[in-house]
């Protein structure tokens, strides 16, 4: 401890180990990290684009790798994060334009958006398996 | 100040042009602008989609590409969904990429991947809707 002569030490800066997550930060460093996943969703789209004007024996190329279950298991973390960064950037859009800046309704849009991206995941694969005509 | 270091320019002179690129607003507007226009058109094919490829199959998806709407919203959420992205990346590599040496080459592959993409992806729905 320091003696009551001695200089208050300085506050320090937060560091990432250290600093408690809150639900701010969280939602906006997983709204980048988000977007950074969608450039592989960008490649994905593009190329299914090129294997469906291939034509019919392309386009099965393509699904029998999308089927894989790695294939799977990557279109699904790409609808997660597209569905993840399409509402999370409705939030920043709201903030662009002055709505919902203060603290309260920060964390009220979070968790709106919260509930409603895994809603949107499951609806999109539920609809992609057919089970929701 | 000393004698040695003192230069004959204005204070202004040596201010001037020290300054922002002058050029961030329109990164920022663009991101904002592309991400509007995302709005709407991701939706669109990801309905498109669900309810035409997920459903149809291959016959399903060149049917719904053949369609003068899904094929105008599928290049405009390319477009703006790759603009988007350059203006995207280029931030997170001016924030976590330092060096210089390093950042300049991986931003120019960044833009020419997002213009190869955007080429491939629009000579494709050009193919499927003229059904060459």
């Amino acid at each position: 401890m320091s003696s009551p002569d001695a200089p208050k030490p300085r506050p320090r800066s937060p560091h990432l180990q250290i600093y408690k997550p809150q639900l701010s930060s969280v939602l906006s460093i997983t709204h980048r990290a988000s977007g950074v996943g969608l450039t592989l969703g960008a490649v994905v789209f593009v190329v299914w684009l090129v294997a469906l004007a291939g034509g019919q024996d392309s386009y099965n190329t393509f699904l029998s790798y999308a089927h894989t279950i790695i294939g799977q298991i990557i279109l699904f973390g790409l609808s997660c994060a597209l569905i993840y960064h399409y509402c999370c950037g409705i939030r920043h859009l709201l903030w662009d334009a002055g709505y919902c800046l203060d603290i309260k309704d920060v964390y009220k849009t979070g968790y709106i958006m919260l509930a409603i991206v895994p809603c949107l995941i499951a609806f999109v694969w539920l609809k992609a398996y057919g089970v929701i005509p | 100040m000393n004698e040695k270091t003192k230069s004959l320019r204005s204070p202004l002179g040596a201010a001037k042009g020290r300054g922002s690129a002058q050029s961030g607003f329109e990164h920022w507007y663009i991101e904002r602008i592309s991400a509007l226009i995302l709005l709407p058109t991701t939706a669109y094919v990801l309905i498109g989609f669900l309810d035409n490829v997920a459903k149809g199959g291959y016959s399903g998806a060149i049917y719904w590409l053949q369609s003068p709407l899904a094929a105008a919203f599928a290049i405009l959420f390319l477009f703006a969904g790759l603009r988007h992205l350059v203006c995207g990346l280029q931030v997170v590599m001016e924030d976590y990429i330092h060096l210089t040496t390093a950042r300049l080459p991986l931003l120019f592959a960044v833009k020419f991947g997002a213009v190869l993409l955007a080429i491939l992806g629009v000579l494709s729905i050009a193919k499927i809707y003229f059904a060459v």
